[in-house]
């Protein structure tokens, strides 16, 4: 099977851009390629699934993505920005500004309420906390949680924990959101509230990708990325194909 | 209510993913009302100007009806399932890409759903329809991914049944008991 490029038709600086990315651990005779010559790129207010199955590559493909880790050969650019040759502290720059993580198990932490767990990120980026708690507070809004800005994360249903984990990585706006399974620890319809929100975010201009294994979250991005030993195999169209033969009458 | 009307409610109530032929809904009041099940006043006019009303006998029918389990089928007839057996019993190597390229298919078709259930138009009986067909969907691609690990694992379709194996007609007939 060849290896296909997954490239949207875009002109604008691609929110993130791999190309020809790969990435090796260990030493030969022994060595594991986790990813082989994968090449993405994710324009503006796009949201793109990559699916495939356990030990495809899609967890390293998030965290070569977003600057947690380094590949072994290729180029990583997210907002047009190229992250090889940076020192830690320039990834730690991108990590904190440009990148937002959502992880299937929330991360938040628990001695904070929902608008101070939000409000963080901006002030580790050094914002004032009056201008980082009103920034949070917005943006808690956006996702449906206006009414719990003051709840610890043990006050809220596994659902609103994970729209705020996705608040706080949008939060400050232009930032890349990552997502690693971000509906794995939650019933159906509570996966698919949070779905709607990061639908809805995209829609208003937020750039996702989402790793999983689940069709039924992958069918709410603008396209799908399949991934199988490393390599990018398949990518469905960036449209929705028109709505034939739903009634089998 | 008339003929007509109860075709429109089954349709609004199940997302209009099957629509009645009028002619039909005449025929089985016809036959319910000969059942007891509804009745109607003015047996001498035209069905299609007549209300129904639902009796006694038959709110026991359709509550029975709605808690009874649909009754026990054998495997449907299922072009995926086939297409994807004769490519791994032909070449389970090269069945990967013939597994991929219906996944993809699959996935395209849950996307075009996701997208009306999306759309604010979307009501309860679309909504309700909609995760019906999905999570359809989604068991077919979690049988390709099954087929696919099996594939990998190196496990044979074309090698001899052993005792473990049970025939199609056997489970078609366990599951009608």
């Amino acid at each position: 099977m060849n290896a296909i490029s997954a490239q949207p038709k875009t002109v604008e600086t691609p929110a993130l851009e791999l190309t020809s990315v790969c990435r090796t651990y260990g030493e030969p005779p022994n060595e594991v390629r986790a990813l082989v010559d994968a090449s993405l790129s994710v324009a503006r207010g796009e949201f793109v699934a990559v699916m495939g199955p356990s030990g495809s590559g899609k967890s390293t493909l998030l965290t070569i993505a977003g600057g947690l880790e380094v590949p072994s050969t290729g180029t990583v650019r997210v907002d047009g920005q190229d992250l090889g040759g940076m020192e830690a502290a320039g990834l730690a720059d991108v990590r904190l500004r440009r990148v937002g993580y959502v992880f299937q198990d929330f991360n938040l932490l628990p001695a904070l309420s929902a608008v101070e767990n939000v409000a963080m990120v901006l002030e580790l980026a050094g914002r004032g906390r009056r201008d980082a708690t009103q920034a949070a507070i917005e943006q808690l809004g956006a996702v449906g949680l206006a009414n719990r800005l003051d709840h610890f994360p043990d006050d809220l249903s596994g659902g609103e924990q994970q729209r705020v984990a996705i608040a706080r990585a949008l939060v400050g706006g232009g930032r890349l959101l990552l997502a690693d399974e971000p509906t794995g620890a939650l019933d159906s319809v509570t996966g698919e509230s949070v779905m709607r929100t990061l639908r809805s975010a995209c829609d208003a201009g937020t750039s996702a990708v989402v790793v999983t294994h689940d069709a039924q979250l992958a069918a709410w991005a603008d396209r799908v990325v399949f991934l199988r030993d490393g390599r990018m195999v398949d990518h469905t169209e960036p449209t929705v194909p028109p709505m034939t033969g739903l009634s089998p009458s | 209510m008339y003929g007509q009307q109860l075709k429109s409610e089954f349709e609004s109530r199940t997302g209009s993913f099957w629509p009645l032929n009028v002619g039909q809904v005449y025929t089985s009041l016809d036959r319910l009302e000969r059942d007891g099940f509804v009745e109607s006043p003015g047996a001498d006019v035209d069905a299609k100007t007549r209300p129904y009303v639902i009796t006694a006998a038959g709110q026991v029918e359709l509550d029975f009806w709605l808690k009874d389990a649909a009754p026990p089928k054998a495997p449907p007839r299922d072009d995926l399932v086939m297409k994807v057996m004769i490519a791994v019993s032909i070449d389970p190597e090269g069945s990967v890409e013939i597994v991929q390229s219906q996944r993809r298919q699959l996935i395209e078709r849950m996307r075009t759903l996701t997208h009306v259930k999306a759309t604010p138009a979307a009501d309860t009986p679309l909504l309700l329809m909609c995760d019906a067909e999905l999570f359809r969907l989604e068991a077919s691609i979690r049988w390709l991914d099954t087929v696919d690990a099996r594939v990998r694992a190196g496990v044979s379709l074309l090698g001899a049944p052993d005792e473990t194996s049970v025939a199609p007609e056997e489970i078609a007939v366990e599951e009608q008991r």
